[in-house]
């Protein structure tokens, strides 16, 4: 017996409990038998204690370097650092399912802990669901796909990881990534225990929005985290590619931020509950979606596709999933039906259903563009691919609506808004979209996109001010509190409104930022002689020389660069390129230069002999912005996802009209 | 060693599994519905606030504002109202 022997008992044991876990929380609940439910629990901590056994087996090789594993063979190598060993974990394949397979476990203990004890009788239908998809997982694990496959004549030295994988934002954009894919099951479970036991009240829904608020919060970090990956690492000057993979990330996130809107109406109104169930079992079906997507190369051709066993489990677990889930909304239906209706077209309810269809617009376009080259390949022989332009061209129209729709969206009340204090609401944020537009034209800034993208942040900046400085005056006017505390108070007693004031202000700066630099990038391709200063923009740049070194195995080129902006020197700047002797790979290190108004990226392309070098210059205006709201963002998603007190009722208003902006 | 250490997993993950199996519990309602009552109370107060924040930032119409504060209060409209057992 062997440690890998000892990894693929830990796997194969924790399949077995796992399958015990489904089949007891089933006849457990059905009998409503405490013990037998509890028996199931006991399973799924079983479960997970042997999966991090199996983990730490396959760290302990990775980090050891054990050459009798195909696993370390293929993602560790001698000159590979340490720290890369052990994240190449989920470099590949089989290490990334162990992962899935493991955060599920870490998720399904900690959702059966919590909802044990507001929701017991949702408890065995949330164990039977994760006990499903765990024992999924753990299936592919023993049998389709094992990480402990042993080789009997280990080589001295492996492959190890894809060069460009060797990136800090590499390391943790697989796990974040995976936290929001796989914290998708939660909310997934809990909706089907509702329907399937029939404990359909709201309170089941809202404890889903809150494990699918951070399955978002992480969903939106791994995208971030790849962005930046894409933006310093790739060498291209962008960060978004509409790549298959990076879709795969984007589908379920725009389903989820879909259901964080409407299921607000099912929390104020008791409506919506069939679209909000719709909602969660989609954004979970995209999550696996996107495993099988990036784990079953039917990317790379459809025919790589099919001589793997792998995606078909997935494409068959997926439809089995679909086809329960569904089958039970159709079940409940008529107990789904909404309690409240829709008092006026204009009203929050409204613009929420409308913001709804623009993010299930941007999702299925953006799902028929991924899907697009599988489909063409199956039906003509021959993989088309829609390419970029698909996406922008789709996607930006539908992307400005839910722009004007996060400005207008609060500035309208639940229920009814009357059309004189819609109007008033309206004057300060519009004026201010307008003086962002006029500015600008009177700036000689011409796109007509561009324009409008940045007078609707504006009128939606001017929105989330108005609304902050509102509720602030509100609570000044019932103490004497101070601004900075007013405002303190107000978000934190409000955690779920202010929250997501300042997501929406993240993400406002992450549309500022893509559009300015989507729009107004410039580049210029030039090679140059030692001592040649080039120009793009404001920036000057200087070629000193070319250098030659040897790094981790590979050979490193370096071009010594020296930038200057509009005559202030910015320093030493270094270009390399990486060429890997083993992989026959090579990495880019770009020479940046990030400010708030632009991005100097500079990569080395190309060098001759007589120290020449070719130079890809760009400027990036407002990326920086984009990362900036990806901290906003993250600041607003802490706020929301803090727990809320027990909400004291605000003091009732003096009807005189006195103090109140809303008067007659 | 790695046979030992198998045979003494798959023994305790067995006992530990099975256990309760052994004592029977007997299921104790009430509490859930107890949870249930709370959270409608907690819903109420909640669209309560947002009725009186909407009145408060301008949002609402003195008219709206008491039709919808009179709809909650007297329970006519409730959010969150549990669907209960289908």
């Amino acid at each position: 017996m062997t440690m890998a022997d000892l990894g693929r008992f830990a796997l194969m044991a924790a399949l077995i409990l796992a399958l015990y876990a489904l089949v007891a929380a089933i006849l457990g609940g059905r009998a409503r038998r405490p013990e037998v439910v509890v028996s199931a629990v006991r399973a799924l901590e079983a479960t997970a204690l042997l999966e991090v056994l199996a983990a730490a087996l396959l760290w302990l090789a990775l980090g050891t370097r054990n050459y009798a594993f195909q696993y370390v063979i293929s993602h560790v190598s001698n000159a590979q650092p340490l720290l890369y060993d052990l994240t190449s974990f989920w470099g590949g394949m089989e290490g990334s399912l162990l992962l899935w397979a493991l955060v599920l476990s870490g998720y399904t203990l900690l959702a059966v802990w919590s909802i044990s004890r507001e929701h017991p009788r949702l408890v065995p239908g949330v164990a039977a669901a994760c006990a499903a998809v765990s024992g999924f997982f753990l299936f592919m694990l023993t049998a389709v796909a094992s990480p402990f496959v042993t080789t009997p004549f280990p080589p001295a030295d492996g492959r190890g990881m894809n060069p460009l994988l060797l990136n800090p934002w590499m390391a943790i954009h697989p796990p974040t990534l995976y936290l929001g894919y796989v914290g998708l099951t939660v909310p997934f479970a809990i909706v089907v225990s509702s329907l399937a036991t029939g404990r359909l009240e709201d309170g089941g829904i809202l404890l889903a929005r809150r494990w699918m608020l951070w399955a978002w919060y992480c969903l939106s970090m791994g995208l971030m985290f790849g962005a930046k990956w894409s933006y310093v690492v790739l060498g291209w000057g962008g960060y978004w590619a509409w790549d298959p993979v990076e879709n795969a990330a984007l589908m379920p996130w725009l389903v989820s931020t879909a259901f964080l809107h409407s299921v607000m109406i099912q929390e104020r109104r008791a409506m919506l509950k069939k679209w909000n169930a719709v909602l969660v079992i989609l954004a979970f079906g995209l999550s696996i979606f996107g495993t099988f997507l990036t784990r079953s190369g039917v990317l790379s051709s459809i025919h790589s596709f099919t001589q793997s066993p792998l995606g078909a489990f997935f494409l068959a677990f997926l439809a089995f999933l679909l086809l329960a889930a569904f089958s039970l909304v159709a079940w409940r239906w008529e107990s789904l039906r909404g309690e409240n209706e829709l008092d006026a077209a204009l009203s929050r309810e409204s613009a929420f259903l409308v913001n709804n269809v623009l993010f299930l617009s941007v999702a299925f376009s953006v799902f028929l563009g991924t899907v697009f080259p599988i489909v063409s390949e199956v039906l003509t022989g021959r993989a088309v691919n829609v390419g970029p332009p698909f996406f922008d061209h789709v996607v930006g129209p539908l992307a400005l609506g839910i722009l004007v729709l996060m400005g207008v969206g609060p500035l309208i009340a639940w229920r009814r808004a009357s059309a004189l204090n819609l109007r008033r609401n309206f004057q300060a944020p519009g004026a201010a979209g307008v003086l962002v537009g006029a500015g600008l034209l009177a700036l000689g800034v011409r796109p007509p996109g561009a324009v409008l993208a940045f007078a609707l942040c504006g009128f939606v900046a001017g929105t989330i001010a108005l609304e902050f400085a509102r509720g602030v005056r509100v609570r000044r006017a019932h103490g004497s509190e101070g601004v900075g505390r007013a405002l303190v108070s107000l978000v934190l007693r409000n955690r779920g409104r202010y929250g997501g004031y300042v997501v929406h202000l993240g993400i406002l700066l992450l549309f500022a930022g893509i559009t300015g630099s989507s729009v107004f990038a410039t580049q210029r391709l030039v090679t140059v002689q030692p001592g040649e200063t080039t120009a793009i923009g404001e920036y000057r740049v200087r070629f000193d020389s070319l250098s030659q070194s040897t790094r981790g195995g590979a050979l490193v080129i370096t071009a010594h660069l020296r930038g200057t902006a509009g005559g202030r020197d910015l320093g030493p700047l270094e270009a390399r390129r990486s060429l890997f002797l083993t992989s026959q790979e090579s990495t880019t290190d770009v020479a940046l230069r990030s400010t708030p108004r632009d991005d100097l990226y500079i990569t080395l392309t190309g060098w001759t002999q007589d120290g020449r070098a070719t130079l890809r210059l760009l400027v990036n205006p407002l990326v920086m912005w984009m990362w900036v709201g990806g901290l906003v963002l993250s600041l607003g998603a802490i706020i929301t996802l803090l727990p809320e007190r027990r909400p004291a009722p605000l003091p009732v208003p003096d009807l005189s009209g006195a103090w109140s902006p809303g008067g007659p | 060693m790695i046979d030992i250490a198998i045979i003494v997993l798959a023994a305790a993950a067995a006992v530990f599994v099975l256990a309760p199996l052994r004592h029977p519990v007997a299921a104790s309602p009430g509490g859930e519905d107890r949870d249930q009552i709370r959270r409608q109370e907690d819903a109420v107060s909640q669209a309560l606030r947002d009725i009186e924040l909407d009145y408060a930032t301008g949002k609402l119409s003195r008219e709206d504002y008491r039709e919808f504060r009179a709809r909650v209060e007297s329970g006519t409209e409730t959010p969150m109202r549990g669907g209960g057992s289908a």
